[in-house]
């Protein structure tokens, strides 16, 4: 499965002319506070909307936008926002910033870098489902994030624009930000809102969805950090406008893509979607796979989707291609694995995260995983059999689909994705009896 | 009373700030937590009483979350992430060095008491400055072999000069 094409023989490559959006500044460290972002045409949107728009109009802008969902699910944001119903009391949005994917640090620069950009969508937001009160829930790791989103939110509102009466509309708006304490289940949207409550945070059963039944048990909208930072944008320069980037109707809008691993230059690069392909996007962007290595295989949405090998790394960089080429966009964090890097070892490492993060409510998951991390260090500990494959298949099998969240569904792809694309690779290593006792280091 | 006057202040505040007090519940233990070092049983009960929830109900929170410490005080935890994407910028040669340079095991507290030092699967969304490791909440990051020596040296003089080493 490893790539025998040597990186030279792709570049015929002409790179999109685009000037970024959501990370305006590439490489900026220091944040950007509320008098320049004012001075850069911020918080124009979401004055617009109070002032010239309904909420409904605001729903409709954002749905004729394209403006798919960048937590992961793709989903249609506008269409979301429509499900929740008008009817009188609390609304609230969330914006789901837990972000704890394996390879995935896309909303923690927005947060760093350019806070009023994600409490502006966050307002906007809330206006369009008619709340007047959201919460952006952050992984408590993310201290320094945090503390900005926090001095952003007193900002805008020293300014007016946050608060009651927002320069004299009528419109209230408030803003929380609040902490995490380290649990990656938190990023399922019904786990987070357990956790705003106050509660283990472990999914809840759906039906009711949150729309209908959310935090409070009142209507709520959970979205990502990154697709709330693409409102203000399509508010103020017009949906028409965010449909000239990207693939218009289904694939529009800037894509952060979140590059890791054995590559030159790991980082956030912000595209259009469906501009470049994996190869493309490694290459010309990443600065190549560390010492012109061959790739042997890109993990897509953190380790939560399945691995992409061959051919699938020339799919364009939106939802659907990726999806046509059989794996997932999801929250576009690349993890690239050069040809050095084995894979059982790769596979135990992952399947780690998911048996220590299981919260545990739904059986499958919680035993599940377990089997599967120790089926898979002994495999990667030379003890494997060549029927542990199959093993691991069968317990894979009992765990998807049968459990209440997508966490533990994805919880799977790192066992079989693995185990469809590099069976031989395996099969060699269980004959070998070779051991990576799970210190395998790239130097 | 364990709290302080001061944290039980700040702990009303974040209760007054949400449409429910119980959402106050996790910001609340960690306040306690800041203030104590770590969630002793009295600090939890203590909590509970203040956000207006069951002693059980609080101490669900407190042993859920992996930032919420319900063991002991420690005074500086080192956690380095290990998980795909830094350990494929050197995690695990990270990990070692530092158990080395420390004198102590993943899992081990220094014999002084000090410092613990753990190996998490956790990722912390520094996958771009692999690899990394955090000292309580601060990020340290680009730590290559040369940065982790200098990172070893500073550990060992925040010990004071009778850690052994």
């Amino acid at each position: 499965m490893i790539d025998e094409k040597a990186p030279e023989e792709t570049t015929e490559f002409v790179p999109p002319d685009y000037k970024p959006i959501l990370l305006p500044d590439p490489g900026r460290n220091d944040p950007m506070w509320f008098e320049e972002y004012r001075s850069r045409g911020g918080y124009e949107g979401w004055i617009k909307a109070i002032k010239e728009m309904e909420p409904g109009a605001v729903v409709e802008e954002v749905k004729s936008a394209g403006l798919r969902g960048r937590g992961g699910a793709g989903f249609p944001a506008g269409l979301k926002w429509s499900f929740v119903p008008k009817i009188p009391g609390p609304k609230y949005m969330v914006c789901n910033a837990d972000e704890s994917e394996p390879g995935t640090f896309k909303d923690r620069e927005i947060m760093e870098i350019y806070p009023h950009e994600l409490i502006e969508g966050v307002a906007i937001g809330s206006y369009a489902i008619g709340g007047e009160e959201a919460f952006i829930y952050i992984r408590g790791e993310y201290t320094v994030a945090a503390d900005r989103l926090e001095a952003a939110i007193d900002e805008a509102t020293r300014a007016g624009l946050l608060g009651d009466n927002v320069l004299g509309t009528g419109v209230n708006s408030k803003v929380h930000v609040f902490r995490g304490a380290g649990a990656y289940i938190c990023g399922e949207e019904t786990a987070l809102l357990e956790s705003l409550e106050g509660r283990r945070p472990m999914p809840r059963s759906r039906p009711p969805f949150p729309a209908v039944e959310g935090l409070y048990r009142r209507p709520t909208c959970v979205n990502n950090a990154e697709t709330l930072a693409n409102v203000p944008h399509i508010i103020k320069n017009g949906q028409e406008w965010y449909n000239t980037i990207g693939v218009p109707p289904r694939n529009t809008g800037p894509k952060i893509f979140c590059v890791s691993g054995r590559v030159n230059k790991p980082g956030n690069y912000e595209l259009p979607l469906g501009a470049v392909t994996f190869r493309e996007l490694i290459e010309h962007y990443a600065g190549g796979v560390i010492d012109g290595r061959p790739i042997k295989g890109v993990l897509p949405a953190g380790i939560s989707a399945p691995i992409a090998t061959g051919a699938q790394l020339d799919a364009k960089l939106d939802y659907d291609s990726v999806a046509a080429a059989g794996t997932m966009l999801g929250s576009a964090s690349f993890i690239v694995l050069d040809d050095t890097v084995p894979i059982p070892w790769a596979a135990a490492r992952m399947i780690e995260f998911f048996r220590k993060e299981s919260c545990g409510k739904c059986t499958p998951c919680r035993e599940g995983t377990e089997w599967m991390h120790k089926t898979l260090v002994r495999i990667q500990n030379g003890g494997g059999r060549e029927e542990d494959l199959d093993l691991l298949l069968s317990v894979a099998s009992e765990v998807s689909g049968k459990v209440l969240c997508a966490l533990g569904d994805f919880a799977t792809s790192p066992v079989t994705a693995t185990i469809r694309n590099f069976r031989d690779e395996y099969v060699e290593h269980i004959r070998s009896g070779k051991s990576f006792n799970s210190t395998w280091s790239p130097e | 009373m364990l709290l302080s006057q001061e944290t039980q202040g700040k702990i009303l505040t974040e209760v007054r700030k949400y449409p429910q007090r119980r959402t106050a519940l996790l910001p609340a233990l960690k306040i306690a937590q800041t203030q104590v070092g770590w969630l002793p049983r009295e600090a939890i009960a203590e909590v509970a009483d203040l956000v207006g929830v069951s002693h059980a109900s609080a101490n669900e929170i407190a042993t859920f979350y992996s930032m919420l410490n319900t063991h002991h005080r420690v005074d500086l935890k080192v956690e380095v992430c290990v998980q795909l994407p830094c350990a494929l910028r050197g995690a695990d040669r990270l990990l070692q060095d530092l158990a080395t340079g420390l004198g102590i095991e993943p899992g081990e507290t220094t014999p002084d008491g000090k410092i613990e030092l753990h190996r998490t699967h956790e990722c912390f969304g520094s996958c771009n400055r692999a690899p990394m490791c955090r000292l309580n909440d601060e990020y340290r990051e680009d730590l290559t072999p040369e940065a982790t020596q200098a990172l070893i040296a500073e550990l060992k003089a925040a010990r004071g000069t009778n850690g052994r080493a």
